[in-house]
């Protein structure tokens, strides 16, 4: 084990940050993914058969699609399958690659791309939104990256001299600490986005009621029911409108809201 | 020839922040750290971090994930700004005419980038040829002529809007009424509602709808920051996680029973 040098897999790690450079409908983030992996299959096919080489490239050449931020780990799980696999068995390669594409696009989705960028974004906004202090993006800056980098770091490295074990121990248990840690990223994701809604909508009403002498404030009232609830009430719209659409629709639903919200200021009716 | 250096700068960056997109993730992909940039080149930073930060909130649940094909927020976000602050008025003003200008550049984009999605295609079909004749450097060319593509596709629309858009600007905002620009600012804190929308569209399965209620709760009533309610999150979470995990368990060993049965 450890055939493949450090300098070679920081090589396909930096390569990693270039990914979906040539990304595209037809089989994604495979053009990329051989692009990434190419030091490796340079250095462990440069004295095979032109035969294997075409293959191996090929093997990389398949769709291919998961979350950026994984393709480091997978990449060091396939380089230590292609080290320890003979020319029969590069069937593994193939099998190991699809199969984790898709759990860990899952659960890099959920963890970082609805909840960790909300919430990194949210909370860099709110140091700025009002004094425009140079804080919010640094902090934004770092939340990300200080997530990030090692998680792409140690995913390479780590999956290359973990990898087979890690295979291993999946035949065992199957691929269900993915399905665990998903639900888990699923939970949280609900509990932040419900809290941003509660945060960053602002909607409320201007219409004005006179009772007797004085006027009631329509707003007044609704915040009596329950605070946020027109807010509430939009995203619920909105919900429901891209659920039917199935998300296609979103330009309409945006321009929309826009629309509609300008009409209903200049009548007062929203400020 | 002033406007066109700047134009030409501000094309570049929205280039860079689109190669982050599809690259390394450091963040500019997104409107407040985007915005830096254009308050670098245009020297204002405390307006555009403002119109940054008001963007930002306003996309907050935008995200390329799934089916979704996002409004592009980085061309938005910077043609948004520069013409904000090229604007000249007052700050308010600027970040109504942001997102007077922003929105409307943000959905456009967003239909190149399937253009462009759609045009890549041909690489990797030349990329099957490469791959027969093992050859590597093709492959590395293909690769970052895809990542020009992607480049141009924001850089472009970006240096048009900007060049074009700063001479024409005032006479804009002088044809808008006043009305409609405040109706600009109530919009952008409505939209937000969309984009978070779309992110629960991809969340809201089975038993979620517990969990809708407690970020509600403790945001709404208890009025909690953002990271207070994640961790609350954090734990809500990993309660949830041991419960279905002893009901499976559960599950599991009643079903080796049931064959002990048999």
């Amino acid at each position: 084990m450890g055939k493949i040098s450090k300098k070679t897999l920081n090589k396909v790690l930096w390569r990693t940050q270039t990914t979906q450079f040539s990304h595209n409908y037809e089989r994604m983030q495979s053009l990329s993914l051989t692009y990434d992996f190419a030091p490796v299959i340079e250095e462990l096919y440069k004295d095979r058969p032109k035969e294997e080489q075409v293959h191996a490239m090929q093997r990389y050449l398949e769709y291919f699609n998961t979350h950026p931020v994984a393709i480091p780990a997978i990449l060091g799980i396939c380089a230590a399958i292609e080290e320890t696999t003979d020319e029969g068995h590069k069937d593994s390669v193939t099998n190991i690659k699809t199969g984790l594409m898709g759990p860990l696009a899952g659960l890099g989705d959920s963890m970082l791309n609805l909840t960790w960028f909300p919430i990194a974004g949210s909370i860099g906004a709110s140091l700025c939104v009002e004094s425009g202090s140079i804080l919010g993006p640094i902090v934004m800056f770092l939340l990300i990256n200080l997530l990030y980098w090692p998680l792409k770091y140690f995913g390479i490295h780590k999956g290359y001299e973990k990898g087979m074990d890690l295979i291993q121990n999946e035949q065992n248990g199957g691929l269900k600490i993915f399905d665990r840690l998903g639900n888990f990223a699923n939970v949280l994701g609900v509990v932040v986005v419900s809290g941003l809604i509660t945060s960053t909508v602002k909607l409320s009403t201007g219409i004005k009621f006179s009772a007797g002498k004085g006027t009631i404030a329509l707003q007044d009232q609704l915040n009596n029911i329950m605070p946020c609830l027109l807010p509430v009430l939009l995203t619920a719209l909105c919900y429901f409108l891209l659920k039917k659409g199935q998300g296609k629709n979103s330009v309409w639903v945006i321009l929309g809201v826009l629309v509609a919200c300008i009409a209903l200021s200049c009548f007062g009716i929203l400020v | 020839m002033g406007n066109l250096l700047t134009a030409l700068l501000l094309a570049v960056w929205a280039g860079l922040c689109a190669l982050d997109q599809f690259g390394p993730h450091l963040g500019f992909r997104k409107p407040l750290l985007a915005s830096v940039g254009v308050g670098f080149i245009l020297g204002d930073m405390q307006t555009a971090i403002i119109i940054g930060a008001t963007m930002e909130l306003m996309w907050l649940g935008v995200n390329n994930i799934g089916a979704y094909v996002p409004p592009d927020v980085i061309s938005g976000t910077i043609v948004g700004a520069s013409l904000g602050i090229l604007s000249g008025r007052d700050t308010g003003t600027a970040i109504s005419t942001a997102i007077a200008v922003g929105v409307p550049t943000a959905l456009l984009v967003q239909q190149i980038n399937l253009l462009v999605m759609t045009t890549n295609i041909s690489l990797v079909h030349a990329a099957d040829r490469a791959a027969e004749e093992f050859n590597l450097k093709r492959i590395t060319m293909l690769h970052w002529t895809g990542g020009l593509m992607f480049f141009l596709s924001r850089a472009i629309p970006v240096f048009i809007a900007c060049f074009a858009g700063s001479a024409v600007i005032d006479t804009i905002l002088a044809a808008i009424p006043a009305q409609v620009l405040t109706g600009f600012t109530v919009a952008s804190k409505a939209i937000p509602a969309v984009g978070l929308a779309m992110l629960l569209t991809m969340m809201m399965k089975k038993n979620m709808w517990i969990f809708l209620i407690l970020g509600f709760v403790l945001g709404a009533y208890l009025n909690l920051g953002t990271l207070a309610i994640a961790l609350i999150g954090a734990v809500a979470a990993g309660i949830y996680d041991l419960i279905m995990e002893k009901t499976t368990m559960a599950v599991s060993t009643t079903d080796e029973e049931g064959e002990y049965d048999l």
